[in-house]
């Protein structure tokens, strides 16, 4: 018996396996000592070494008598990433998880969710411009979204060979806003912007009526106009549906909960099993991390310029701190908290966390609805 | 790689379109999400007594 056939896993090891080993040790290390994403790098991480192993057996395998023994790994992908299951049911315990009232505090703050959403297009026109396909161009560009279910979501549908590095670098970058986010608005804003104070109608309470009908409204107009979209938008606002009726609180506890934990531990190793050595080891990933990067600095920006635009038009007293349309990307809570944190260092007493949390909500939304509006306008052109 | 040539594609000329639509769009849904919640809210006013 050689040796081969004693120890395959050995035998047929090569540099590929190796690197991917050697990434999911870096994320695993990324997630525990410096707490980045740790909810999903360290699934992602272990899931990278568990699929980079020849011969694995939590990926199918053909035996030496030739039967195919099905992974769980597989088995997993198929029922929660093809189907799209896994992110849709993230959606749900996101809603759950998300408080709109900040948002009718300044509903105008709402647009800057529309503005952060610059990076995603032109990361895909850059894309397209180094020879990537509109569809893995789309995909690619949908990482500025700054949210995995969505990011998820789009590329499983319109380049699902694209999925693993797509998702690594959302996750990735998502972690990577506190140092992401800060140059660019330091680029783009005089201290003079940075020093604005935004004022803020904290005493404003909102009706439960209102908070119940909101979900509601929204799916059904988002259903009627752009019904590619439903999924995505139906089941976050299904989520905050929950939340807000008042009589399913055991309900939305375990949305918020049980079923992000569950569901979220089944994602992140699931998403590893697109990460093997043939298919992530190429150059192409190493592009599709540096556009992604690309895609949350354009998106900062069109935030930041957007509020810069806006400020035309408002009087002194009313205008925007440019830093706050960072907070349209969808990185909830953490831009809101960086922000925050940059208006404290600017001015000790200058307090934007409740603009910045308006914003960011509206990051969520925006991210959302420009999933949909991807999914249903690439194929028209395809 | 060819840049340039990537540039003057179909698929190019196709992502531009998608841009501006997809922009376009975008800021729609968000105006009138916005028009929704002043309108809700203006019909639903909080009351004190829902405490």
């Amino acid at each position: 018996m050689d040796f081969a056939t004693l120890m395959p896993a050995i035998a047929f090891m090569t540099w590929k396996h190796l690197v991917m080993i050697a990434v999911g040790l870096i994320l695993i290390y990324l997630a525990i000592k410096k707490g980045y994403e740790p909810t999903l790098l360290l699934p992602i991480g272990f899931g990278a070494i568990l699929v980079n192993i020849p011969f694995t057996a939590a990926l199918t395998q053909t035996d030496p008598a030739g039967n195919v023994v099905v992974g769980a790994l597989d088995v997993l992908r198929d029922a929660g990433i093809h189907t799209e299951l896994f992110p849709l049911l993230i959606f749900v315990a996101i809603g759950a998880m998300i408080d709109f009232s900040p948002l009718f505090q300044k509903p105008t703050l709402l647009l800057f969710g529309a503005a952060a959403q610059l990076g995603i297009f032109i990361t895909m026109l850059l894309a397209v411009a180094f020879g990537f396909s509109l569809s893995e161009a789309a995909s690619i560009g949908i990482i500025g979204a700054a949210d995995g279910p969505t990011s998820i979501i789009v590329s499983q549908q319109l380049a699902p060979q694209l999925l693993g590095p797509i998702t690594v670098a959302a996750y990735s970058y998502m972690s990577l806003v506190p140092i992401i986010q800060p140059p660019v608005i330091k680029l783009l804003t005089t201290k003079k912007e940075r020093l604005i104070r935004m004022k803020t109608n904290t005493a404003k309470r909102v009706s439960r009526t209102t908070l119940v009908l909101f979900p509601i409204i929204i799916t059904i107009l988002a259903g009627i106009i752009a019904p590619s979209s439903l999924a995505l938008i139906g089941f976050l606002m299904f989520g905050n549906l929950i939340r807000e009726c008042g009589v399913l609180n055991s309900l939305s506890q375990t949305a918020q909960k049980e079923l992000a934990n569950l569901v979220t531990i089944l994602l992140g190793i699931t998403i590893a099993s697109t990460m093997t050595a043939n298919e992530f080891v190429e150059i192409h990933t190493i592009m599709i991390l540096c556009l992604g990067i690309f895609a949350f600095v354009f998106d900062t920006a069109g935030g930041v310029l957007f509020a810069k635009f806006l400020n035309l038009f408002y009087k002194e007293g009313n205008k925007i701190n440019p830093m706050v349309g960072a907070c349209g990307i969808s990185a909830f809570p953490m831009s809101a908290r960086v922000i925050h944190g940059m208006g404290l260092k600017e001015d000790p007493n200058n307090y934007l966390l409740m603009p910045a949390i308006s914003a960011n909500v509206g990051g969520q939304i925006g991210s959302v609805i420009v999933g949909g509006l991807i999914l249903m306008l690439v194929p028209l052109f395809m | 790689m060819n840049i340039l040539e990537n540039i003057q594609s179909l698929d190019f000329q196709h992502a531009l379109e998608i841009t501006g639509l997809g922009l376009v769009g975008v800021f729609l849904f968000m105006a009138l999400f916005l028009a929704i919640i002043v309108g809700v809210d203006k019909l639903f006013p909080y009351k004190k007594e829902e405490e």
